[in-house]
């Protein structure tokens, strides 16, 4: 409730959108699409990278942070005032679609991350052969999710299919949820 | 005010335009040629990139109610698009040549490693082209020559997993796949040369060497494992130690590797190390132990020689 007044008195409606999944799930790639830059180009992240979008009026700031293991146990120093969560999934990874269940419901455990709101972006959908929606929906077991608000929504981070669309989403729950105007 | 609405209304008149000329170009798709097809489903997905694009552009001046209503027809092409795709796609069928041949025919240590094998096991090969994807799985002491067909660009994913004592090996010079998982390797041998042209994932190698190109490389819990690599990216590594790498050069990999200008197959990231100096769990292959360019050439147009052994039998225990 007092972040929700806190925020409410922000005047330049400004976000912190948190955006984690397993390493290779395309996560700087779709950040590169959104923000009109090279995508061909992308080396595995090391750290984490924060580009700023000014979006419909809004300053979104994302965070995106590596997913390698190594780096998993550090995500947890990115969560503190987190609106919204993206968790980005790789449609072709069936190897571990088991380990990124785990760790999504693992960081939905998270008190700090209580108040943040999930999008779930399917990516690589553009890939013929991938995951159906279904199948990741189940995989992911995102129907048992009840303390957060969710979405899922299939994405290419090569085409940008749906990556404006997910925007959208993470904007219109923020006004809901966040700003009082 | 009315040159707004002339603007939104000349918009909402090209958007149409380009949406009824798209829809077209679908749903021509059937009567397109099936080798000329994977361009033309390209051609279309660049148009509705292109279209999104040029919503985006216009973001700024169109209400948020018509912007929406754009996204929905833009969403509905792509739905149109890929239901059209799966309709078209062929039923794959996938066949591997088990090379049996003649081990006192001077044919080398790979072949011959392979039959005192296979003479074990049932001859049947597991692999199974899963939807449009190639999967190759729990093999042992085998030679896998998978044989895409012509009109493999439809292949999208690669999954090689459980493979022991094997030598995996792709025709030159064409891609399959835009992207690759590969997990659990032992004692092997993957050729994977040009074949994918997007991101590897690499866990649990042992005694291997790979020759492949690739987008990004991300390899984990690797252990004595030798990488002919061409990597348009800095590859990263995770878990592993005994990692050599060695560059591999553009030619002969096809079409998509011709544009490459860097090879970053050196300047390798490790996780598990962050100290400024040289990590000790990679390091580059000295040049005099790399085999050359004219060697590979040779494995690749399937001359199984000698050198192959050396691959193979890393361990002695052989």
């Amino acid at each position: 409730m007092l972040s929700i007044l806190r925020k409410a008195q922000l005047k330049d409606k400004e976000m912190r959108v948190l955006m984690l999944g397993l390493d290779n799930a395309g996560k700087t790639t779709i950040v590169k699409h959104i923000m009109k830059e090279d995508v061909n180009t992308v080396s595995p992240t090391l750290g984490f990278i924060i580009k700023t979008i000014d979006y419909k009026g809004y300053k979104l700031n994302i965070w995106d942070v590596g997913g390698q293991k190594t780096l998993r146990s550090y995500w947890r120093n990115y969560f503190e005032k987190t609106d919204s969560l993206i968790w980005v999934v790789d449609a072709t990874d069936r190897f571990r679609l088991e380990d990124c269940a785990t760790e999504l419901h693992g960081l939905l455990q998270e008190e700090r991350l209580l108040g943040a709101s999930l999008l779930v972006f399917v990516n690589k959908t553009d890939v013929a052969g991938c995951m159906t929606h279904d199948e990741i929906r189940e995989g992911l077991k995102l129907d048992e999710i009840k303390t957060h608000k969710w979405t899922i929504l299939p994405c290419s981070a090569m085409t940008g299919k749906n990556l404006q669309e997910g925007l959208d989403w993470v904007v219109e729950d923020a006004q809901e949820r966040l700003f009082l105007y | 005010m009315d040159f707004e609405d002339d603007t939104k209304q000349s918009f909402y008149g090209h958007f149409l335009e380009m949406q009824t000329a798209l829809e077209a170009q679908i749903e021509n798709l059937p009567g397109v040629d099936a080798s000329v097809r994977p361009e033309a489903i390209d051609a279309c997905l660049a148009s509705i990139a292109q279209l999104s694009g040029v919503v985006k552009d216009a973001s700024s001046y169109l209400p948020a109610y018509d912007q929406r209503s754009y996204s929905e027809t833009i969403r509905d092409l792509s739905e149109k698009l890929a239901e059209m795709r799966r309709s078209l796609a062929p039923k794959q069928k996938f066949s591997f040549k088990n090379r049996k041949k003649d081990t006192s025919a001077g044919i080398g240590g790979a072949v011959k490693f392979s039959s005192t094998h296979s003479t074990e096991k049932p001859a049947a090969v597991s692999a199974v082209p899963e939807a449009n994807n190639l999967v190759i799985s729990q093999q042992s002491g085998k030679n896998l020559c998978p044989d895409p067909p012509a009109a493999a660009s439809s292949f999208s994913s690669l999954l090689l997993s459980d493979i022991e004592g094997c030598v995996v090996l792709f025709p030159a010079g064409r891609t399959f796949f835009k992207s690759a998982s590969v997990k659990g390797i032992s004692r092997s041998l993957l050729f994977l040369g040009g074949a994918v042209n997007g991101p590897l994932h690499v866990t649990g190698l042992r005694d291997v060497t790979v020759v492949v190109a690739c987008r990004q490389l991300r390899m984990h819990e690797a252990v004595n494992v030798d990488l002919y690599l061409l990597c348009t990216s800095r590859p990263i590594i995770e878990d592993c130690s005994g990692v050599r790498f060695a560059p591999l050069g553009k030619e002969g990999l096809g079409e998509a590797w011709e544009g490459v200008q860097r090879n970053m197959w050196d300047q390798v990231d490790d996780f598990k190390w962050l100290k400024s100096e040289h990590s000790p769990n990679w390091a580059v292959l000295p040049e005099s132990e790399r085999v050359s360019a004219e060697r590979w050439e040779k494995v690749r147009e399937m001359g199984l020689d000698e050198g192959l052994k050396a691959f193979v039998n890393k361990s002695t225990t052989l």
